[in-house]
């Protein structure tokens, strides 16, 4: 009896349902890319960060896109190259500016939809780089876009380092072309002040000099835009006890978390070395 | 950067023993500059333009004390205010009533009811760490707060007033009450608006306090024990009073006490037990884009752990004559140095992380003189 009231009174930590998490896209000429996996309670009990991502992974769902024309499943595979590191994609559908892309993924009962349209691709004019000071090597980034302002528009500035594959989005690298002026839009670029990003101990905000580095323009539809807007204020304040956490990240996705974009991309190999200005002639562009 | 500088006239007329009328004015002017935002090395090394804001206001009050029967007293007064800011005029009328029911010489029952206006607000981040309250004036967008407040207390003392006990249920209804949503990442790049995430509500204060005192001996001190419930309405965040503001103390037990040991020692030690404060509990986590991010649960809506500390000190009076009193006081802040948590985050590891910012014993030493 008295150990039935023992039990009865011993305290119980919440473990909230997983949610399933996608996080996928698919750039104008290139194809799609998706991955899955399911959300971790911070009550779960587990051996090491690796151990737990690699139980998360979601290696048997069933991810199929349609363009209106097809509809094709995606086949998955693993791919350390991202976290988590399993991706399911396909050589079957490329990317067409213009043209919506409808994502179902299926996962033990749980269905996620979203739907996402390739804008026309984005280009840079040039670039300014300028050394901060004799006594730094951070480099201070200055992009220039042509945009006459007569509609709205959406991008999203992605990075990487050269030869690695996952890009990550750069700091304050959402905008939208409302602060154009006289057709050009001058935007600052910056590395990140995220304070959870895996692998980066302490928020940096400059690029550095010696830095070699793959930059992609997206132009984005509004939703894939209201996603990377919040989702970079989120991503900042995440995790830390000194900023607020009221946000909530505006998904396209329905069924779960995570976001599905359309991307109208050109791609720009920037190496930074000495005070210089990078003007592009975009037919030539490495596009991705 | 909040101050105010004022006047104050009082005034009484006793008419009788029993009865007497009290009335004054009351003047103060506020000057407030809400949020002056430095930052470096971030972005840009920003500074905000330094913005004084003023406001004046000024009171009238009149309050009568009237013993009509020896089973009753009672205090009634009504302050009459306006407030300006920027030509936007403000007028309030504040009553309020004591009555007094004295049921012996050692017992009372104590009835109140009062409405109070206030002409600041104090808003916070509620969910930041950092202590981020700011003040800020009333204005054309933002009403004064106001409350109302009713309770009724029981006074006893026993025997020969050695110890006094009183116990107060209270309740207050509160309106206009603000709070901050601001995001602290705008605030970094120079583009902070105070004013921005601004959400105003309701609160309800209800709750009951119990105190024991111990007047007179060598021991003396109290024990006091308070439940209450602070809660919030804010639409934007949820309906209904369902959520704690960010000072809720459910229970808050306090004991202290002193002993005077001779003419020049004395020791003394307060312990403090009470509920931790309200937060939003992390729910579970997921990576996009390499990033860690954070779903969290109801807003306020778990409690931190436990909170109790134990403080003591010890006074010498090294002089006591027709100058003055010279003494030394030695106290020792958090003795058994208790890890009190002030919040919980999640780390990039999936784990919930305690954090806690005074984890040691903090001992100071004052000398005082008073003439």
């Amino acid at each position: 009896m008295f150990l039935l009231l023992f039990t009865g009174c011993e305290p119980k930590e919440d473990i909230a349902e997983p949610e399933l998490v996608v996080e996928g896209w698919i750039t104008s000429g290139g194809h799609p890319l998706v991955m899955l996996h399911k959300s971790i309670s911070f009550n779960e009990s587990f051996e090491s960060v690796a151990s737990l991502i690699e139980d998360k992974l979601v290696p048997f769902g069933k991810v199929t896109i349609d363009d209106g024309t097809q509809k094709v499943i995606l086949t998955g595979r693993l791919d350390t190259n991202y976290i988590p590191p399993y991706r399911y994609s396909s050589v079957e559908i490329i990317g067409e500016e213009g043209k919506t892309y409808s994502l179902t993924a299926e996962y033990e009962n749980i269905i996620l939809t979203a739907t996402t349209t390739i804008p026309p691709r984005a280009y840079f004019d040039s670039i300014q780089i300028e050394q901060k000071g004799e006594n730094t090597d951070a480099m201070e980034m200055r992009a220039f876009i042509s945009d006459a302002a007569n509609s709205p528009k959406y991008y999203v500035l992605f990075y990487r380092a050269l030869g690695t594959i996952q890009y990550y989005n750069t700091f304050l690298g959402v905008f939208d072309n409302s602060g154009a002026k006289e057709g050009i839009l001058s935007i600052p670029i910056y590395y990140s002040v995220a304070s959870g990003t895996i692998g980066q101990d302490k928020p940096v905000l400059f690029f550095k000099k010696g830095m070699d580095l793959e930059f992609m323009l997206t132009r984005v539809d509004k939703a894939s835009y209201d996603f990377w807007k919040t989702f970079s204020a989120i991503s900042v304040s995440s995790g830390s006890a000194f900023l607020p956490i009221h946000g909530k990240i505006i998904s396209n996705v329905s069924g779960g978390k995570g976001y599905w974009c359309g991307y109208g991309s050109s791609s720009y190999i920037v190496k930074l070395r000495n005070d210089t200005t990078l003007i592009f002639d975009n037919d030539n562009t490495k596009t991705d | 950067m909040f101050s105010s500088i004022g006047m104050k006239n009082n005034n009484q007329i006793s008419f009788t023993s029993e009865l007497s009328l009290q009335f004054g004015i009351d003047y103060n002017h506020y000057w407030n500059n809400p949020q002056y935002v430095s930052s470096h090395g971030l972005a840009t090394n920003f500074h905000s333009d330094f913005t004084l804001l003023s406001s004046d206001e000024l009171s009238l009050y009149a309050g009568l004390r009237h013993a009509p029967f020896s089973f009753l007293t009672y205090d009634a007064g009504l302050r009459i205010s306006s407030y300006d800011h920027k030509k936007k005029i403000f007028f309030a009328l504040d009553p309020r009533i004591n009555i007094n029911f004295p049921i012996n010489k050692s017992q009372n029952i104590l009835l109140h009811y009062g409405i109070y206006h206030q002409y600041f607000h104090k808003a916070g981040m509620t969910d930041g760490g950092l202590p981020t309250d700011y003040f800020f004036l009333v204005d054309k967008n933002y009403k004064p707060e106001y409350a109302h407040s009713i309770s009724i207390a029981y006074n006893t003392a026993f025997p020969n007033n050695n110890y006094s006990f009183i116990a107060e249920l209270y309740f207050k209804q509160l309106y206009n009450v603000v709070e901050s949503q601001s995001n602290i990442l705008e605030l970094m790049m120079g583009e902070f608006n105070y004013m921005s995430g601004i959400i105003t509500g309701k609160g309800r204060n209800y709750g009951i306090n119990l105190l024991l005192h111990k007047n007179k001996g060598i021991v003396r001190g109290y024990l006091s024990y308070s439940l209450g419930w602070t809660m919030r309405n804010f639409p934007d965040i949820a309906p209904g009073y369902t959520i704690p503001a960010k000072y809720d103390r459910r229970h808050n037990l306090v004991a202290v006490s002193s002993v005077q040991i001779n003419r020049r020692w004395r020791i003394g030690g307060m312990f403090t037990l009470a509920s931790g404060n309200p937060y939003a509990k992390p729910k579970y986590a997921y990576i996009l884009n390499g990033k860690i991010i954070c779903e969290y649960g109801p807003y306020n809506g778990a409690t931190l752990p436990l909170y109790h500390r134990l403080d003591i000190s010890a006074d010498y009076l090294a002089m006591d004559n027709h100058i003055g009193e010279l003494g030394i006081n030695l106290s020792l802040y958090n003795v058994y140095c208790h890890d009190n948590v002030q919040f919980i985050i999640p780390s990039n590891d999936f784990t919930m992380k305690p954090v806690s910012i005074i984890n040691t014993i903090l001992p100071s030493l004052s000398i005082y003189f008073n003439f």
